[in-house]
């Protein structure tokens, strides 16, 4: 079986058994949205979607941060890094396994959205859904990149969101607001941030294996 | 086969390897001894390049140079760190067989359950790592750095909270694994009887 597989499943199986991560995010998630839904009371940013990314963003590095520092605190990352499996491949299967995660946990986060804010993107919901799922992509590259670099340091869970959030913040996140947004006004700028989306996320992917690799 | 020639490593300023020289043979079993903080461990990390050294002059594990062909070292090195990492989440099976399976070995469900047997572990197979006992741990480590058909084995404190079915059963193990031309090198305070040699590291160098 192609070891990207086995990464992902194994990342799927540990996760689902415990379900601390998901379970802790999926809260916290609720708690940020709710907190939004209390104390903004303009109307041009409860007709947006940046409450939705931003909620995303946090709670999906927070998954992703939690997920990595597992790994190194029980010294079972040593285990995969003693396998024969190149660093592009070990960046890839985790990648890929907290992208998993991270959509189940996005998916959580999407359906408290539409119930605490209404539907905002009326016949378009599925359209919206599908790009929150390919904005995971990005956050969980560079994520995974980030805690990579981040955990084995003291204070590495705060650290990894700050490598990761001002790179995301202006590239993925942006992209993914405007897609969203062009959906709740109907604008036209759909596929072109769309576009851009995907180009950062492939940037974020080959540029995260490709480091990987070098930095062996 | 293991050769190293001027080895050395440092964390910061501090020099932990101070220039090893080191030959093992295949079917060659070494005892690597030391005090508390003298390297044994850090050598051990480095040859299986979990840990990259400073600089060297020669550094091969079966001809294959540590920096230039990593994946090639890690293929033929089977390792068990002192306190062997799983994942407490899966049974004892799963964990080996996820290790077969990052090895790209074939069949690696009932190769893991043979080398669950093999070690007295076949009736805690399908029981959650992480209700395993230290002992029980240290068995499916010696199972994981095993299992892959390694050419070299690394083990650092093998004997750890074994009892003296476990003991046996590794000693055995490693006799059988030295018949089949493995080099093999063991940190360990306790005597090994049937190691042909023993190297003592002090403060960083072999003396």
């Amino acid at each position: 079986m192609n070891p990207i597989i086995v990464l992902i499943k194994k990342e799927l199986k540990v996760e689902l058994r415990s379900l601390q991560g998901i379970v802790a995010s999926s809260m916290l998630s609720f708690m940020i949205l709710m907190s939004f839904k209390f104390s903004i009371v303009t109307n041009s940013l409860l007709t947006s979607s940046g409450i939705l990314w931003s909620s995303i963003l946090l709670t999906g590095l927070g998954l992703i941060t939690h997920i990595s520092t597992r790994e190194v605190e029980r010294g079972t990352l040593d285990l995969l890094k003693l396998s024969s499996i190149s660093r592009y491949q070990l960046f890839l299967g985790r990648m890929l396994g907290s992208l998993a995660l991270l959509w189940v946990l996005s998916s959580v986060i999407f359906i408290i959205y539409i119930i605490i804010f209404e539907n905002q993107f009326s016949n378009d919901l599925f359209l919206a859904y599908f790009v929150v799922l390919v904005g995971c992509i990005g956050i969980s590259a560079v994520g995974t990149l980030a805690a990579s670099t981040a955990t084995p340091l003291h204070g590495g869970w705060m650290i990894t969101s700050l490598f990761a959030i001002p790179i995301l913040l202006f590239t993925v996140i942006e992209a993914a607001i405007r897609c969203t947004d062009s959906l709740i006004s109907g604008s036209s700028d759909f596929e072109l941030a769309f576009m851009l989306l995907v180009l950062y996320n492939s940037v974020f992917i080959f540029g995260g294996a490709w480091l990987s690799e070098i930095s062996e | 086969m293991i050769k190293l020639n001027s080895f050395f490593k440092s964390f910061g300023s501090r020099k932990i390897l101070r220039g090893i020289d080191l030959e093992i043979n295949s079917g060659e079993i070494v005892t690597l001894v030391g005090n508390n903080g003298s390297g044994k461990t850090t050598l051990l990390r480095s040859i299986s390049t979990l840990d990259f050294p400073d600089s060297y002059i020669l550094a091969e594990v079966d001809g294959f140079d540590l920096e230039k062909y990593p994946e090639e070292v890690r293929s033929r090195i089977g390792y068990l760190a002192h306190n062997p990492p799983f994942y407490p989440e899966l049974t004892g099976v799963e964990n080996l067989k996820l290790w077969l399976e990052l090895n790209s070995i074939d069949d690696a469900e009932s190769r893991a359950r043979d080398f669950l047997g093999q070690i007295g572990l076949v009736s805690f197979s399908d029981d959650l790592s992480g209700n395993y006992s230290r002992g029980m741990i240290q068995r499916l480590g010696f199972a994981m750095a095993l299992s892959h058909s390694p050419t070299t084995l690394l083990l650092d404190e093998p004997f750890t909270g074994l009892d003296s079915e476990g003991i046996e059963i590794i000693s055995k193990l490693l006799q059988r694994a030295k018949m089949n031309d493995c080099s093999i090198l063991i940190v360990t305070h306790d005597e090994v009887t049937y190691a042909d040699r023993v190297v003592e590291l002090f403060r960083g160098e072999i003396k």
